[in-house]
Formats: structure tokens, sequence, C-alpha cells
């Protein structure tokens, strides 16, 4: 059965740069560093401020570091994620479904109370840390489950 | 569901890992088959039976069936 995973080779170095690019991102993000003047070029752009116009398609100047910390982590947290283990059996992946679900219904609910306890431009940053809580839990919770499913005792033989 | 793997492992002398290296999946599935902490799917679990020359039912047993038998 197909299952659409990442080959082994890719694990420990997706893994690397998806914890070091969340520990960057994090730290940039708590302090009062402007991303958007930090590594700024002219690029295309699809759509910019104002957004209800007919105006598509232009280049504009823009600070690219949080877009290349946003698409890092993301790619590199799905391959860690979805790469095979060296023995990648079903219960490997029952583990991982177990994570996925679980890491699902905690992100959303998280959401739901942020949604009904913070108002006003704070829940923008709710959103913005939305963008990357949900592959940030699953990871880590999968981690947790594999690290812990490694160490089941193997001396019952 | 309950399964006499480890049973059956002992009357022939196999190790978990010579078991798991057989199936393709790895020393602690086979650990957490024997010790109920996972069902294995039917095919992993026809294929158990094929490795013992026992059919599934002799191997693998319904909670229910083995509080019956008692």
């Amino acid at each position: 059965m197909k299952n659409y995973l990442f080959p082994t080779r890719f694990k420990n170095i997706s893994g690397l740069i998806f914890y070091l690019t969340t520990l960057i991102g994090a730290v940039v993000y708590i302090s009062d560093v402007n991303m958007d003047e930090l590594l700024v070029m002219k690029i295309p752009a699809l759509i910019n401020e104002p957004i209800f116009t007919n105006n598509m398609g232009m280049w504009i100047e823009n600070g690219l570091f949080d877009e290349l910390i946003t698409v890092v982590l993301i790619i590199s947290g799905i391959i860690h994620s979805f790469s095979r283990e060296k023995i990648e059996d079903e219960y490997i992946s029952s583990i991982r479904l177990q994570a996925l679900t679980w890491s699902i219904f905690v992100n959303y609910g998280l959401v739901l109370l942020a949604t009904l306890l913070i108002f006003g431009m704070a829940y923008f940053h709710v959103m913005i840390i939305h963008l990357f809580s949900l592959i940030i839990l699953f990871n880590l919770r999968f981690q947790y489950k594999l690290r812990a499913y490694y160490k089941i005792s193997i001396d019952e033989e | 569901m309950k399964n006499r793997i480890k049973v059956l492992r002992a009357e022939l002398s196999i190790s978990q890992d010579y078991l798991a290296q057989q199936l393709g999946v790895s020393r602690q599935t086979i650990h957490a088959i024997e010790n109920n902490k996972y069902s294995p799917s039917l095919s992993l679990g026809m294929s158990i039976a094929k490795l013992f020359n026992k059919t599934v039912e002799e191997v693998f047993q319904m909670e229910e069936e083995t509080e019956k038998e008692k």
C-alpha cells in the first residue's frame, strides 16, 4: 500500500533544520527585530496592499526573512514527520496517525480557547502562531511517542 | 485481543528479533503485540499465524472468547 512517506535519509537533516528554524523564528518573533527589514530585495508579488484593487501582479520591495523562515519551517517539519523510520511498519504508522489526531485536537482546542479569550490586535499573534502550531505540536508528539516506542523493553525473549 | 505468540515462540525457541525479521517489522512491534499493547492488522496477523504453521484463531483470540473458555 502506498504511504507517501519520504526516504529515511531525509529524517535527521530535516529534523535539525526544523528545530533550528523553529528556535530562530521564535527568538526573532519575540524580540523587537523588524523582520520586514531583513533580507530586503525586489520580488514579484501576486497581491499586495491595498487588497481589494484590480492591481494584481507587480514588483515590490520586501524583507524576505519571515517568508524564508515560514517556508523552511513548514517544509522541514513535514519532511521530518513524514520520513520513513529505518523499519517502517504498521505500528509506527499507527503511532504517527495517533500523534496527528492528538495534535489536531489540541491545536484546534487551543485556537478555540484563544478565539474566545483573546481579542483585538493580540488575536493577530494567535493567527501567526497558528500557522506553525499544528506542525510543531505534531512533530513533538510524534517524536515523543517514537522515543517511548524505541525504549520498549526487549529483554523478554 | 489476546494472543499466544510468546508461547509459540518459546516452543520453537524463536527470538523476538528473528520473528520481527521474518515478518519485516521491528522487534518493538512484536513486543507490543505480545503484550497486547497493539493489535496487528489482518495481513500481519495472518503472516504471524502462517509463520507458526497455525490458523489465525489458534494464535489470536478475542478477549470475550478467552473469558468464555475460562
